[in-house]
């Protein structure tokens, strides 16, 4: 059996060519190849090179299980598979992991989704003091004193 | 780099439901909108999309109270095996008893004569007041807790019987505020009837079935559990078990009842034959949870998988040990499972 390829291009105009069931990873992809049938390259406009480069190097590597298992991948791969996907967040920096995390959320890649947004959940919110989240997310403390007093005390077990 | 960019609907509906119950009870202090946010129905639904599932157990002291308290347990995920471990940090003192029903992310107990409503992952309790009710000697009380459908409201449900199989007096408790027990008209159904406790925890009433005009139904009920299986209310009948390893499941059709036997594969028989256990409920992809009727060490549970008949043991790990010590007529323990996840629904009193 032939490998279809498909052209990306992304908004800084780079060129990626990748096997089809990698790009199909996406649930976007294949509605912009319908509707875009007469052209073989898909133009993405929200996502930049370097940000595409990191979604198809994290589709690739997920391709290939769900290849060689006939779907069902066996539980040592998926081990292989979750070191691997720790290991390639922990290398980003920060808005890096922000925009793959929209560019996941464009593309509809439900796993990278789901991965980025679980790696910002833990590493930079889950830790934080109501003071830290206050200023990471921009919250407008919008509680009197005595509020914030009686909602903390409300809440005491979870300041230990 | 600030998380700006991120938009706030990605935060809200994607990132913070992600987050452990106890930062999100943090995070509640953050701001007004963000508590409104965290306690509404819409942020709870999306929050049990995405969490792991969790065991709560209730241990207590019958002859000191104070010493009650409810542990957290996580899966083990440093063992392939199935096991869940005791997480110290998560530990609840001086709360909980025998659970009478747990339902979405809620327990349902009795301190002394009050219903108690208590969420273990919000750690919000809500305590009812007694039952005015025509007091006489003997009576036998059975609690239950749901939601309604109908009006979307939560509703606890007291029936109160002389004796177990004769009708009872049902009372109701609307949770909202300045909600108080009322008397409900007596039910039209003549036979012993059941609330059927399922995960949404919708109100029905069951009429129990019998078997040939079965006159050891009462003796039976210690057997019988209600439960969701497989989006329906089953009765479940582990009489046998023990003894032949057999199982029946009762399905109400139509108001007729269809019934069913599971024998346990004779490979696995010796999990039930030395330890006596009670059907706990059911996880949402159709296992059964029983357990043992007293702390046995090393403790475990037991989980059955209903579909492919497949008994297995999951490890219970990290109790403390003056439990495993204490004289068995002190202690009593109960156990609640959250197979999806947790709840961080707030309840309005």
């Amino acid at each position: 059996m032939s490998k279809k390829n498909i052209v990306l291009k992304s908004s800084n105009g780079i060129i990626f060519e990748v096997e089809e069931a990698v790009a199909l990873q996406s649930e976007t992809i294949p509605y912009m190849i319908e509707d875009d049938c007469a052209n073989d390259t898909i133009p993405l406009a929200n996502v930049t090179g370097d940000i595409l480069a990191l979604v198809i190097e994290y589709c690739k590597k997920h391709v290939v299980v769900a290849d060689g298992d006939g779907g069902g991948s066996s539980s040592s791969s998926q081990e292989d598979l979750k070191n691997w996907d720790a290991q390639f967040m922990n290398d980003l920096d920060q808005s890096k992991i922000f925009n793959l995390l929209l560019a996941a959320d464009f593309l509809n890649i439900k796993t990278l989704f789901d991965l980025t947004c679980q790696f910002v959940a833990d590493t930079m919110i889950k830790g934080k003091s109501v003071e830290e989240v206050r200023r990471t997310l921009n919250i407008e403390k919008d509680y009197t004193s005595e509020e914030e007093a009686k909602a903390r005390q409300e809440n005491e077990w979870a300041f230990k | 780099m600030a998380m700006e960019m991120i938009p706030m609907d990605v935060v809200t509906g994607e990132i913070l439901t992600r987050l452990p119950v106890k930062s999100l009870m943090r995070f509640k202090c953050a701001s007004k909108l963000w508590s409104d946010l965290i306690r509404s129905r819409n942020f709870n639904k999306r929050f049990l999309t995405v969490a792991s599932p969790r065991l709560y157990m209730c241990l207590s002291d019958v002859g000191y109270h104070p010493e009650n308290v409810i542990l957290s347990l996580a899966p083990d995920t440093t063992t392939c095996s199935s096991s869940f471990v005791v997480d110290n940090d998560l530990t609840i003192p001086r709360k909980g008893g025998y659970i009478l029903q747990s339902l979405g992310g809620f327990m349902c107990y009795l301190f002394w004569d009050n219903l108690r409503i208590y969420s273990p992952a919000t750690r919000q309790l809500v305590t009812l007041p007694t039952i005015k009710y025509n007091r006489k000697l003997d009576n036998f009380f059975y609690y239950y807790f749901g939601h309604d459908p109908v009006d979307d409201q939560y509703k606890a449900i007291c029936s109160i019987a002389p004796y177990v199989n004769v009708m009872a007096e049902h009372w109701v408790f609307v949770l909202k505020a300045g909600g108080s027990w009322k008397k409900l008209a007596p039910p039209t159904t003549p036979d012993f009837c059941t609330h059927a406790p399922d995960r949404r925890g919708e109100f029905r009433m069951i009429p129990i079935p019998r078997v040939d005009g079965d006159d050891l139904l009462p003796r039976r009920l210690k057997y019988l559990k209600l439960v969701e299986y497989g989006r329906k209310a089953t009765l479940l009948d582990h009489t046998n078990l023990r003894d032949k390893g057999m199982l029946t499941l009762w399905d109400v059709q139509d108001k007729a009842w269809s019934c069913k036997t599971l024998v346990l594969r004779p490979c696995q028989l010796h999990l039930v034959k030395n330890t006596e256990f009670d059907v706990k409920g059911t996880t949402q992809s159709g296992k059964l949870f029983l357990i043992p009727r007293d702390l046995i060490s090393p403790f475990h549970i037991l989980c059955y998988d209903l579909q492919s008949n497949d008994m297995r043991r999951v490890e219970i790990k990290g109790l403390p040990n003056h439990w495993l010590r204490k004289d068995k007529a002190d202690r009593r323990f109960d156990l609640m499972f959250m197979d999806q996840s947790e709840s961080v629904m707030h309840l309005e009193t």
